[in-house]
């Protein structure tokens, strides 16, 4: 479409209604309130119960649409394809600055993480040095911005 | 009846024990007869796997006691495999040394880091995890690199006193050392208390920050040694095909009685729990059934307990049946 490959598309797509849902909706907001405070949330009347269940489903179906889209890549399907991505997306949505404790983050943030870290994958692969660097890259950025955010939150 | 189903159910010490009973039981059932579980060949099989996995886990179950936790085993486990063949061709065992010391410096930077700057060490071992793989596929070349010294690969696979190898030997001391070091000294109550409450650990005078990081230090260095020992057995080391040790050390430490909330567990109970995963992995072999059944039981299992393991299931099993019973409730999935 465009020359635009159409995961791209598909990505847009899903940062664009992440953020909607994260801030505009309802149960967006709810799930952003379990997050920050479980039992605020409970005394608040949140269902933190259903947000819980509604974000592993959320989880679900995202990595069934990226496994769909693997395999549309490809033209096949094996339990080797995903291998490799699972650790990337944790360091993506750490690199955005998603709290790993909850309470905080949006889909744009972990689409920014995702751009610095396929950035410097792919700037280190232009630049000759092979796949097996990119890894040591990753961890390191992972590393450092969690250290940065240390110093930010202290101030 | 039901005062012992309630026992089996209930959460506590004895409950790893009761589960390998459990497992065993089923296989033998499945058996029907045949003789194919219940012999020394199954039992040679699970302590092969038991050796590579009761020395990480035990690394992890501690880091989980605590209420922290170490996805860089994950890394570390294929890099000291790749340090200990790289550099072991003469004297494998100082190679194993360097290994472990690598292990070692590894986890106590990323405890000394976690402590320091307070940081949650979900994320910092997410970096170290990454970091540690990247070393190995850079060490390596992202090959697999082959051991040619084929007298320490004979003697790693070498029985010992019918059933046990070198390597399943060094686990269960491993096993001891804990088990000694949790119930005689200490550590085991200081490491339940900063779990259970960690200020409250620090006020009535426990060190908090060097148990911490020692225990990262100890993982580290469990892994090491469990990853380098492994390459010597197999005569060779891969950078990433070796890694996937995380998860069914997860799910040992778990099944183990390990509480992820942190502050309920002990070595013992983390042996168990390797051991019913090894039972059940030699078990569904030998009993002939196709390979994906055996990720299937462990992960049946330990949802099981998972479920039972939960605080007063009871009253969160009330707790769900309100909202979902209501009649007029709108899903809440995909607004």
């Amino acid at each position: 479409m465009f020359g635009i490959p159409s995961e791209f598309l598909v990505l847009v797509v899903a940062v664009v209604a992440g953020d909607v849902f994260l801030r505009f909706t309802r149960h967006g907001r709810n799930l952003v309130m379990t997050g920050a405070s479980h039992r605020a949330a409970d005394a608040a009347g949140v269902p933190a119960m259903r947000s819980i269940v509604a974000a592993y489903a959320l989880a679900g179906a995202l990595a069934g649409i990226a496994g769909i889209m693997l395999a549309v890549r490809y033209g096949s399907a094996s339990m080797e394809y995903g291998v490799g991505y699972d650790y990337n997306a944790i360091a993506a949505v750490l690199v955005g600055g998603t709290a790993i404790g909850g309470g905080h983050g949006s889909a744009t943030r972990t689409l920014i993480g995702l751009v610095v870290i396929s950035a410097a994958q792919t700037i280190l692969l232009l630049r000759g040095f092979g796949i097996e660097w990119q890894q040591l890259i990753t961890g390191l950025i992972v590393l450092a911005v969690i250290m940065l955010q240390t110093k930010v939150g202290r101030k | 009846m039901k005062a012992t189903l309630s026992y089996i159910l209930k959460p506590g010490p004895h409950r790893p024990f009761l589960t390998l009973l459990l497992c065993v039981v089923l296989l033998t059932i499945l058996d029907g007869g045949q003789g194919r579980f219940l012999n020394l060949n199954t039992l040679r099989s699970a302590l092969q796997t038991f050796a590579t996995l009761a020395p990480i886990a035990l690394g992890l179950g501690a880091a989980m006691l605590i209420r922290e936790f170490d996805l860089s085993i994950a890394g570390l486990f294929g890099l000291a495999g790749c340090v200990a063949v790289l550099t072991g061709m003469d004297a494998p065992i100082l190679s194993v040394l360097a290994a472990v010391l690598v292990g070692t410096v590894v986890g106590l930077i990323q405890g000394v880091v976690i402590v320091r700057l307070r940081l949650g060490s979900v994320g910092v071992t997410l970096g170290g995890l990454l970091i540690c793989a990247g070393l190995a596929l850079v060490i390596s070349g992202n090959r697999i690199i082959g051991y040619d010294n084929m007298d320490v690969a004979i003697l790693m696979g070498e029985r010992m006193f019918g059933v046990f190898t070198l390597r399943s030997l060094i686990a269960l001391g491993c096993v001891v050392l804990f088990a000694g070091a949790f119930h005689f000294l200490r550590y085991g109550r200081d490491a339940i208390a900063i779990g259970s409450n960690r200020q409250a650990a620090a006020a009535t005078g426990v060190h908090v920050a060097a148990i911490t990081i020692g225990i990262f230090a100890l993982s580290g260095m469990m892994t090491a040694l469990s990853g380098s020992l492994l390459s010597y057995s197999l005569a060779s080391a891969s950078p990433t095909g070796l890694s996937d040790v995380l998860v069914p050390a997860t799910a040992a430490a778990i099944l183990g009685g390990v509480s992820l909330g942190g502050g309920a567990g002990g070595p013992l109970g983390v042996a168990a729990g390797v051991m019913v995963l090894s039972v059940l992995r030699a078990g569904v072999n030998a009993i002939g059934a196709p390979p994906f059944v055996n990720d299937l039981t462990i992960g049946g299992v330990l949802l099981v307990v998972a479920i039972i393991d939960g605080p007063e299931l009871a009253r969160r099993l009330a707790e769900l049946r309100k909202p979902f019973a209501r009649p007029s409730s709108e899903p809440s999935i995909g607004s």
